[in-house]
């Protein structure tokens, strides 16, 4: 098994023809693509020119791809929430949403600093969907929701994945495909959780990388990076890409 | 040389030339919008000013 870095692509697909029949990549190689103010956009939209020259597809799991949906829509619905405040004027008499709005705006002012991208997680979400639906009723949520994330989820993210190259990987318990070489099971990825120390998401990446006929990985995620050895026989036909 | 045309008709594609370029612009373009007038307008409600009451021991004399 070998590492390569960003730059070292190239002459990877050079050296290996097609990298039939694709690649694997996380969430983190998507999510950049998608967002230029990821710190490795740069780099995973150098990765994906590349693709599109040696015609590589790029594969996912189900669960990277309900995490890219779900980043794509906190990111959106952050970026919305910034306009509103924006927007909005200091003396308005909805006062607990506007500080809420200004809190979002600070931490993404904050992360752009540290050159991190910001997205609302879970509690701010509900937080700011109660003060909302407080301040205009649910109906003006769910508007403010199709304003900045609706129209893109319900009607183009179809040409998105397609435009992208992505296809999803999705096997039952046990079985094989075109992609799974070898039968992929629930088993081994709990142990690959107990074994390398791993969250589930990423043990699920590992074992299918693993179980697939997929040469290459891409993650930025250095616990996946770090699950594999570069001395196990099992991994020596596999390469893994690591964005840093 | 059919089969092989078919195979490569059939066989998925990889991304598409300048793919992140437009999908990364297009996010930027939704998230950048103003945001919708109507939710603005309630939002955008601001405090009346208080009326200021006469002082309760103004001597009534002095309006005449």
């Amino acid at each position: 098994m070998q590492v390569i870095r960003g730059n070292q692509l190239s002459d990877y697909l050079e050296q290996n023809g097609d990298c039939e029949p694709g690649c694997l990549a996380d969430t983190g190689l998507l999510y950049a693509a998608a967002y230029e103010d990821d710190r490795l956009h740069h780099q995973a939209s150098e990765v994906f020119t590349l693709f599109a020259e040696y015609d590589v597809q790029v594969y996912a799991n189900v669960i990277s791809r309900m995490e890219f949906v779900d980043l794509i829509f906190r990111k959106q619905i952050t970026n919305g929430a910034i306009e509103v405040f924006e927007n909005m004027d200091a003396g308005s008499v909805h006062k607990e949403l506007f500080n809420l709005l200004k809190s979002i705006r600070d931490d993404n002012t904050g992360s752009k600093r540290a050159g991190q991208s910001y997205r609302v997680n879970e509690a701010k979400l509900k937080r700011l969907r109660e003060e909302m639906e407080k301040s205009s009723g649910p109906p003006k949520w769910r508007q403010f929701c199709a304003h900045y994330a609706g129209q893109l989820l319900i009607n183009e993210w179809k040409v998105l994945e397609e435009d992208l190259g992505l296809y999803f990987v999705e096997v039952l318990e046990g079985a094989t495909s075109d992609i799974i070489a070898k039968p992929l099971h629930w088993n081994d990825m709990v142990c690959t959780m107990g074994e390398e120390g791993i969250r589930g998401p990423d043990a699920m990446i590992a074992n299918l990388f693993l179980k697939s006929r997929l040469p290459l990985l891409i993650t930025n995620d250095n616990d996946i990076a770090r699950s594999f050895r570069e001395d196990d026989p099992r991994h020596a036909s596999k390469t893994i890409l690591y964005l840093e | 040389m059919k089969a092989k045309e078919a195979f490569m008709e059939n066989r998925k594609k990889g991304p598409k030339k300048g793919a992140v370029e437009k999908w990364s612009q297009r996010l930027k373009e939704l998230g950048g919008q103003k945001p919708p007038k109507e939710l603005m307008e309630i939002l955008n409600k601001t405090e009346k000013p208080k009326k200021i009451a006469a002082p309760k021991d103004r001597d009534p004399e002095l309006d005449l």
